[in-house]
């Protein structure tokens, strides 16, 4: 069905899209322009090591996460183990961790001068560091270490899910053609997950190399902190695009991998009726190594750092309960409030477009306002940059052959650039709750209103808006959450002087005073742990209806 | 007076625009010069197989999609042609969704009032009261959907499209939803709403037991186009092809050559025609029969019959009992099919005949000759 839609509805729709996407296109076009003489610079010297790190950092991560997620995804989907329905939210409950908050808390106790070595000194009767060898944290290790730590939930969403889709009846009849347990678990248990593995360690892989604040904290260079160094410390904008670049090549490669991955998912995850489920019985030494490991993860990458926050926060309560505090939250609260509002307004403007032009084109627009989400942050603070900058001198340089006073930055230096920016990154989240909920709407409404006597823009507003408001609602808030939480983009693009409390979080974890910024540090994860909630209820209103059936 | 006539309309799948250059000929037409009219009042099912276009032809009709050509004209006036097309919203028209398309945010008050906006807000109280008791829901007006029953959202659905008064009523499989025991019920009951408001309904089936209950006139689609109009009756007994005869249930067909103005000669010997038949002898024919038409006797002497006739399966179907014969003769071996009151022994051999009744000829191409 297709229903005629006022011109500019169409060409709104084009134009937001463009402009949307104009962060791609410019980092595409300044990555084609020959290399200046900082990035030759920059190639032939340190250029290779970041590449390095940055692999290494995906790989590591990927690695790690794996060990630590699958068993604890195979233990939540195939045993009853004690306590598993308060463990298996428990478990995803790092992802709402800031990096940089678990890196600092784990620093503060592993390092020299930390209590874990002070007591190992105090027992072993060892004096100085010359006496044993104790991992250095701040280190490319310590960095997988932390950031497999806060990102394995990815891996255990997804391959929980899977292993829970998996018959019964296939593991059976391996058994019964002479697997052993595990061999069954090497031979059908994970080749039939290995689509949704494959996905959550691309999330990982990309969130990975995204990452700035970990290890910019732990002094790790990598091909994120060498943009931010060439930007901020350069100020070269160009050979920032170059490496920006670079990272977009590697984040094209994960996202292709992820989609060669599930180009036959129907094939592996094809559910045959549904039978009851049947657990594993764990006993003895197994049954306390699952609870151990799950509850591990949980203690590490959530309860021991949010225990320690806590303690800072009563400790330090009263230097760190200030107006400052305030001020930041504020600060947060309007620019990520703003791009929510944003956000939410575009995804319901393309989303009933596609909807009410069914045609392949109408639906365009859409996807190209969704790939932003696949964009690093800093990687897209500098695809912001491009253009908003270049304006800006445009508009001085007209300015000043007019005769008429220069104004200064007006994009690139103020808030807008960093609503925008919010909105390129996360309009995706908005658009895809919009389509979802725009996709439970019958068409037959569509038709049944105009039959009623609506035109388009009456159907939108009496049918669609009033049924995808819930959509739109979770939407809002979900753009809301991850524009609080961002770190790099912000610390590339916000004003001077112009703190927010992810970026006010970061500056006291650089300046190792994390203590009076508890407070913010557990704004932040609290706020993070709002769209865990949402999609663990979703999640577990899908098993409901599973089962049901 | 004409509550709805289509002429010579043509539709394409993906289709999104009225091509000027009329590229149809590349295209999946859909409906290929299709002609329908509905006269006030009157009830007309559109019989088709799946995919058929019946759809698609309700669609254009309510100008949900647009035509490649043709016109549409409601009461006289031209709502789809060649010089434009009338939006859905102004075109008057009612419809009845498959799945009800009741609006899940309004109850059952809002959903019924919610074409009403030109009325004062106590006409449209007395309107949606009016057609609550229509369909016989007063009282549930503070409902919501999800709160009903499938047949009690099927009325709300027919009190919704009528509470406009629509010139026509569309109906898109509307009882396919509904519990088989419930159905033939409610198709009596919304038959008789549609009849007492006088409205003109369209209505779409693939069930011809719905059809011939709820409709006047069925109208057989096929390829695109109407193949066959007119009342239940002439269609099973006098279809227009072997695709429509086949269609409206099951038959033989054995081959024939009319003798004289009231008999042709078959495999099964000589069969009376009650009507005088065309004058083209010796031309080879269709005869086309239906089950109950063809007659079963137990052979008393089998040595003596040219037939070699046997039952190799019985059904029994509550009012008779539908046999399988297998027939060998001179001229070749045929399956047929009867219908008949009474059990014969399995495998017995049995001599068929087939009673005198106003017969039906096909040509070799499956065109009717004489029916």
């Amino acid at each position: 069905m297709n229903h005629h839609l006022p011109w500019y509805w169409r060409a709104g729709s084009w134009l937001l899209a463009l402009l949307l996407f104009t962060p791609v296109i410019s980092l595409v076009v300044e990555a084609l322009v020959p290399a200046g003489e900082l990035f030759d610079h920059l190639w032939r010297t340190v250029l290779p090591t970041y590449i390095i790190n940055s692999v290494l950092l995906i790989l590591g991560v990927g690695l790690l996460g794996a060990m630590l997620a699958i068993p604890a995804a195979w233990v939540m989907a195939n045993t009853d183990i004690p306590g598993k329905a308060q463990l298996q939210w428990l478990l995803v409950l790092p992802l709402a961790m800031p990096s940089y908050v678990i890196a600092y808390i784990y620093t503060d106790l592993l390092e020299f001068a930390g209590p874990v070595q002070r007591l190992l000194r105090a027992i072993t009767g060892w004096e100085s560091a010359a006496d044993y060898a104790f991992p250095e944290i701040r280190s490319l290790g310590g960095a997988i270490i932390i950031l497999a730590l806060v990102l394995y939930p990815y891996l255990y969403l997804l391959s929980r899910t899977a292993f829970l889709e998996q018959s019964r009846s296939q593991i059976l009849a391996s058994r019964l053609l002479g697997c052993s347990p595990l061999q069954s678990f090497f031979r059908i248990t994970l080749p039939m997950a290995r689509p949704a593995i494959i996905t959550g360690l691309a999330l990982m892989g990309m969130e990975a190399l995204g990452d700035f604040a970990t290890v910019s904290y732990f002094s790790v260079p990598t091909l994120t902190t060498a943009v931010y160094d060439t930007w901020l410390g350069y100020g070269n904008l160009s050979a920032a695009a170059k490496i920006s670049a670079m990272m977009l090549l590697v984040v094209m490669l994960l996202i292709s991998t992820e989609k060669y991955s599930r180009r036959r998912q129907q094939l592996y995850q094809k559910n045959t009726g549904q039978e009851q489920r049947e657990f594993v019985q764990l006993s003895g030494w197994r049954k306390w190594l699952a609870l151990g490991w799950c509850w591990l993860l949980v203690t590490l990458g959530f309860l021991l750092p949010s225990l320690i926050l806590v303690d800072y926060l009563i400790t330090h309560f009263s230097t760190s309960w200030n107006s400052e505090l305030f001020e930041y939250s504020l600060n947060s609260l309007m620019v990520s409030g703003s791009a929510a509002v944003v956000a939410c307004f575009i995804a319901l403007f393309l989303g009933v477009y596609q909807r009410l032009k069914s045609n392949t084109l109408a639906k365009i627009p859409a996807r190209l306002v969704s790939t932003g989400y696949a964009l690093p942050g800093n990687v897209l603070a500098i695809g912001v940059l491009i253009p908003l900058t270049l304006s800006d001198n445009v508009i001085n340089e007209l300015l000043i052959t007019w005769n008429q006073a220069p104004v200064g930055l007006i994009f690139s230096g103020s808030v807008i650039t960093l609503v925008f920016a919010y909105v390129v990154r996360f309009s995706a989240v908005a658009v895809g709750s919009v389509e979802s909920s725009l996709g439970k709407v019958s068409p037959s409404l569509d038709m049944a209103s105009r039959t009623l006597g609506c035109n388009p823009q009456e159907m939108v507003r009496r049918i669609h808006i009033p049924l995808i408001r819930k959509g739109l609602l979770a939407g809002l808030l979900l753009v809301f959450i991850e524009s609080m939480k961002e770190l790099p983009a912000t610390l590339l693009l916000r004003p001077f002087n112009f703190e927010t409390l992810a970026t006010r979080v970061f500056q006291y974890v650089s300046d190792e005073q994390l203590e009076y910024a508890a407070p913010a540090a557990l704004v932040l994860v609290l706020v993070g742990l709002v769209p865990l909630i949402m999609l663990n209820r979703s999640l577990e209103r899908q098993e409901l209806r599973q089962e049901q059936k | 007076m004409i509550a709805l006539k289509i002429t010579e309309l043509v539709c394409a799948y993906g289709s999104t625009s009225r091509q000027k250059d009329n590229t149809s000929q590349n295209r999946d037409l859909v409906l290929s010069g299709l002609n329908l009219s509905i006269k006030d009042g009157e009830i007309v099912c559109l019989l088709g197989s799946s995919g058929c276009g019946k759809s698609t032809l309700l669609k254009a009709i309510a100008g949900l999609i647009q035509p490649v050509s043709g016109t549409i004209a409601l009461h006289g006036k031209e709502v789809s042609s060649d010089a434009g097309v009338t939006p859905p919203e102004q075109r008057g028209i009612g419809m009845i969704f498959q799945d009800y398309a009741l609006f899940p945010h309004l109850t059952v008050f809002d959903n019924i009032a919610f074409g009403l906006g030109k009325l004062t807000s106590v006409q449209v109280k007395k309107r949606v009261q009016e057609m609550l008791e229509l369909v016989n829901l007063y009282g549930l007006e503070k409902r919501y959907p999800h709160e009903l029953s499938g047949g009690q959202q099927q009325r709300v659905a027919i009190a919704r499209a009528l509470a406009n008064k629509p010139s026509v009523l569309l109906l898109d499989e509307p009882f396919s939803n509904i519990d088989s025991q419930v159905r033939q019920h409610l198709v009596r009951e919304i038959r008789e709403i549609l009849k007492q408001q006088k409205v003109a309904g369209l209505f779409v089936t693939h069930s011809k037991e719905e059809g011939f209950a709820f409709a006047d006139i069925i109208a057989v689609m096929g390829q695109g186009r109407i193949m066959q109009q007119g009342t239940a009756f002439d269609i099973y007994h006098h279809p227009h092809n072997r695709f429509i005869a086949d269609f409206m249930g099951t038959g033989n067909t054995l081959p024939a050559t009319i003798v004289d103005r009231h008999t042709v000669r078959t495999p099964l010997g000589l069969v009376q025609s009650t009507q005088p038949l065309p004058d083209n002898k010796n031309e080879s024919l269709e005869l086309f029969v239906r089950p109950p038409m063809v007659k079963v006797a137990a052979v008393n002497n089998p040595h003596r019959s040219y037939q070699q006739a046997h039952v190799h399966k019985q059904q029994f179907m509550g009012k008779s009992i539908r046999c399988e014969i297998s027939l060998e003769c001179d001229q070749g071996s045929y399956q047929l099919v009867s219908e008949q009151t009474n059990p014969v022994m399995d495998g017995a051999s049995v001599e068929l005949s087939i009673e005198p009744h106003h017969l039906v000829l096909f040509d070799a191409d499956g065109q009717l000759v004489f029916g």
